[in-house]
């Protein structure tokens, strides 16, 4: 039987989208994914590379492109629906400008710091590679170099950059992009519960009766979860949302109690909460007792600036910054008892009747509440603090890992969670939630890479914004950037940033698909092969790891960052880079590489080529002759499993839509630390925080403190920077999609009318922004889908052409050195 | 449906599914104003106000830009690009043989 090919194509949309629904037909998704070799298409699935979320969805290749795609229904996190650049997922890898060859900056035919970029070969790459890390190794020793990476990179590349700086190079200098991200969420689960990540997971959306979004714009970050949040509001009626933020966006056209906040108050109105809770008796006294201690933190801890700086030289305990003392319930009851309904109104400009009606969601026992944050609380200089406030107020009531009860904080990248909190990719950790200054964890990590006691170093080393000072200040001269656009992304450009990599001292790598501001900044720019250009895996905010096969081949001479890692580690023996005592001690690692002894350790390459499904490419294992990124992953979860991280055989999570950890017997765990979900709780505990040595979580005793910067007379305004919908991040490859670009294509700043009105400015205008430290030109926007109140401007920062970053301060929170990008004092001119 | 509208030259022709939800007494409403837009037919008016409708069209921003459209129609909750296929224009009209089970269940998916 006959049929046009525009027919059958047309006919298995059709079907999909029934499928998708839940429409009930007699064919399905399947059918058309297996009879699609009709029309010449393979299907496979694979994790979206954007956000936290973790949709899966389903690509078509044909003719060593993609060329259909849909949500993948099969998928319990999107259940066959996308975003809007979900939709565009397969236009990321052809933008027009995609680089095809390394890059190196030259003057007649040598490099040159201040030269061109030529085309260069990968041979002629490393060569000035080794070079500089040869010298600059010699020179400064280990701290000398140092690595960007990120929350993008698949679980095996930052393993593989991990093991390559911290055990190689014997450096710690190594942070990923998840510090601008997620740092604060992670000081407050190891602070809180002595582990990280949450303990529910996306099921709570169907479960819970109240959601409240503290700090987070879900509808244009988190769109797929928030179609769950909207069903589930829509379908029952009991159900509240509740929105705080300090600005008005989309997420309020949901709010049953919206509320604008005025910037940093969120610490005060979370502990009015637990005061209103305690004063109302509303105490879950059984679990309080059983299942937590109090705990008093240090106070006055500063705002990770420069040493110099006066707020640094002001902080009372800015060297002790995690500390904290014993306490009790009544000890922590009338810390808060001061923090009352009159307070939290006057200083977060909230109304007492919807603080109230907030406080009630948490204090009714028979309310289940799904708290959700993103950077508005991680990107705090009070960012861990104020994640251990709201489990705090989860703590005091109980309301914890149970369905629809869920302190749940969301995460920025598709891999944040997975590949640089789980492997450990910042510069104080290691696998498992393991840190560097820990000697038993340093053994323990030893042992699995079958390295000799005391390679790796001991100090942690230099965090995102401290590395960008380290540059600056010539203490770090060859350095390393892969997958993301931290000139774009990270604070202070101007003061910090761009001087760094500019520094004549310094010679500085970009990997990228793409020239994006990082890269015109770089010395050589090193083309890189993306997402389904190559085999990986990644793991999502529920703590569920998703692996992709390669689907297509990358354009030209690109190469996957675990190549560039690994080919790169041919080039130095441990004699150039070990101390001598290290190998007279250990004298079999004598000579040889460190490709030899990192990836060719009987672990990594345990896998033979024939593994590989015998469907799909995979360039980097054809090259190196064994299954390098199963031996990898399987190498790195030994750190995992029976130790509460435990993750599935590698070749299952091609067979899956991924699974949950800890996977123990074969099954994935969806709430932790209570007893029946979760296989590690002790049997009669009926709630064990086990991250704890006595398996009780910590409610923490802290204040509110004020922001870094506040506005004043010479700089008026408050400015929050962030995302939109339509742009990943710096908008590298979502601007390069022609229909993403023309859906948002400029920054704007978003201002209250009557501000604009008061600075005699009208929509579409030009105007200059300034702080103490750049300024940036932008347009005016009064009618946006984000409302400030008067007195705050929100600008979006994608946009290349228009860096916000020349504006903002590089303050962090003091304990997870996260940048707070939401607050900062500008003014604002017309141009 | 087989026209190309003059305005769009390019070779590459985008074929789409959407799914809409709609408030019951709009449905029908929405229906006809979807299938007046050009490239568009609607294939499937499930219970609970589910419909689902297929684009083609030469350029994608097209595409997007209706489902902008029918989002801010009276009555509709969502409206959500769900498969996307890029495909030659001239390859369109090619016969391919299909398994008559395959295509009774492509049709009974209410291919019209």
């Amino acid at each position: 039987m006959k049929i046009s090919r525009r027919d059958y194509i047309k006919a298995s949309a059709v079907l999909t989208a029934a499928t998708a629904a839940g429409i009930p037909t007699t064919g399905n998704a399947a059918n058309i994914e297996t009879s699609a070799e009709k029309i010449g298409l393979k299907w496979d699935k694979a994790p979206c590379r954007f956000c936290g979320t973790g949709c899966s969805v389903m690509l078509a290749t044909k003719g060593g492109k993609i060329v259909a795609s849909h949500g993948d229904v099969k998928s319990p996190v999107n259940r066959g629906l996308n975003c809007v650049k979900g939709y565009f997922l397969s236009k990321i890898m052809y933008g027009k400008d995609r680089l095809t060859q390394p890059l190196l900056r030259k003057t007649n035919g040598k490099y040159d710091k201040n030269g061109e970029f030529e085309a260069v070969s990968w041979d002629e790459a490393f060569d000035i590679m080794e070079e500089k890390f040869k010298k600059t190794l010699k020179e400064k020793g280990p701290t000398g170099v140092g690595m960007f990476g990120s929350g993008q990179w698949t679980v095996m590349e930052g393993y593989a950059a991990s093991k390559l700086m911290k055990a190689g190079f014997r450096s710690n200098n190594i942070d990923p992009n998840a510090r601008h991200c997620m740092a604060s969420a992670v000081g407050g689960f190891m602070r809180t519960f002595g582990i990280d990540e949450p303990m529910g997971c996306y099921d709570d959306f169907e479960a819970a009766d109240a959601f409240v979004l503290w700090g987070s714009n879900m509808s244009e970050m988190h769109p797929i979860l928030w179609t769950r949040i909207t069903d589930r509001r829509l379908s029952n009626e009991h159900v509240k949302v509740a929105v705080l933020s300090t600005y008005q966006h989309r997420s309020f056209d949901l709010a049953d109690i919206p509320m604008v906040f005025t910037p940093q108050t969120d610490m005060v109105i979370l502990n009015y909460i637990a005061n209103h809770i305690i004063q109302t008796g509303k105490v879950n006294k059984d679990f309080v007792s059983k299942h937590t201690n109090f705990r008093m933190g240090n106070k006055d801890i500063g705002y990770g600036l420069r040493p110099e700086h006066p707020l640094e030289q002001a902080a009372e305990n800015n060297d002790k910054v995690g500390g904290s003392s014993e306490s009790s319930f009544e000890e922590f009851a009338k810390f808060v008892s001061e923090y009352t309904l009159e307070k939290a109104h006057e200083m977060s400009g909230v109304s007492k009747e919807k603080l109230e009606a907030l406080a009630e969601l948490y204090a009714d026992p028979d309310t289940k509440v799904m708290s959700l944050w993103t950077m508005g609380v991680n990107q705090h200089t009070r960012g861990v603090w104020t994640n251990n406030l709201i489990y705090n107020i989860h703590l005091l009531t109980g309301k914890i890992s149970e369905p629809g009860n869920s302190p749940f904080s969301l995460t920025g990248q598709p891999s944040a969670c997975g590949t640089a909190r789980e492997v450990g990719t910042f510069s104080h950790r290691l696998p498992a939630d393991m840190v560097v200054k820990n000697p038993k964890h340093r053994k323990i990590a030893e042992k699995i890479w079958k390295l000799p006691e005391g390679t790796i170093p001991a100090k942690p080393g230099a965090h995102a914004v401290l590395q960008n000072r380290h540059l600056k200040d010539g203490k770090i001269n060859a350095y390393w950037v892969q997958v993301n656009n931290n000139m774009q992304a990270a604070p202070n450009m101007l003061e910090e940033g761009l001087p760094g990599y500019r520094n004549p001292d310094n010679f500085i790598i970009v990997s990228d698909a793409y020239p994006t501001v990082t890269a015109q900044a770089a010395d050589l720019i090193l083309p890189t092969a993306m997402w389904v250009e190559k085999e990986g895996a990644y793991g999502n905010a529920e703590r569920r790891t998703q692996a992709w096969h390669q689907l297509v081949d990358a354009p030209g001479e690109s190469r996957s960052d675990l190549w560039q890692l690994v080919e790169f580690s041919k080039r130095f023996t441990t004699d150039e880079v070990w101390p001598a005592e290290i190998l007279e001690s250990n004298p079999e690692y004598k000579g040889k590489t460190l490709y030899d002894v990192l990836y060719r350790n009987g672990n990594v390459d345990a896998y033979s080529i024939d593994e590989i499904s015998h469907d799909h490419n995979n360039q980097e294992s054809k090259e190196f002759g064994f299954y390098i990124q199963k031996g990898l992953f399987e190498e790195y979860a030994q750190f995992g499993r029976g130790h509460g991280h435990d993750l599935a055989p590698y070749d299952r999570y091609h067979e899956e839509r991924g699974l949950r950890w800890p996977v123990v017997d074969g099954k994935e765990t969806k709430w932790r630390f209570k007893e029946g979900s979760d296989p590690y709780v002790g049997e009669g505990k009926d709630f064990e925080f086990y991250g704890k040595p006595d398996g009780k979580a910590v409610i923490f005793g802290l204040p509110y403190e004020p922001p870094a910067e506040s506005p004043d007379e010479e700089y008026p305004f408050w400015l929050s920077t962030g995302r939109v919908l339509e742009h990943w991040h710096s908008g590298s490859m979502t601007q390069r999609v022609p229909e993403l670009y023309k859906a948002f294509p400029d920054a704007v700043c978003f201002m209250h009318p009557n501000d604009a009105e008061e600075l005699g400015v009208r929509r579409g205008d030009e105007v200059k922004i300034s702080s103490r430290r750049g300024s940036m030109n932008t347009r005016i926007e009064t009618r946006g889908r984000n409302k400030p109140p008067q007195g705050l401007v929100f600008v979006p920062w994608f946009d290349a052409s228009q860096l916000i970053n020349k504006v903002t301060l590089d303050a962090t929170d003091p304990i997870s050195k996260q940048t707070d990008f939401k607050k900062c004092a500008i003014k604002i001119e017309k141009v | 449906m087989k026209y190309k509208p003059e305005y769009l030259k390019s070779n590459e022709l985008h074929i789409t599914s959407v799914l809409v939800q709609v408030a019951h007494e709009h449905l029908s409403t929405v229906r006809q104003s979807i299938e007046d837009m050009q490239g568009a037919e609607v294939h499937i008016v499930g219970e609970g106000g589910k419909l689902i409708a297929s684009f083609e069209a030469n350029d994608l921003g097209y595409i997007t830009n209706s489902i902008d459209e029918i989002g801010r129609m009276n009555g509709v909750a969502s409206a959500t690009l769900i498969y996307h296929q890029t495909e030659s224009e001239d390859q369109m009209d090619e016969l391919i043989e299909v398994d008559p089970d395959n295509l009774s269940q492509l049709q009974n998916g209410n291919l019209s």
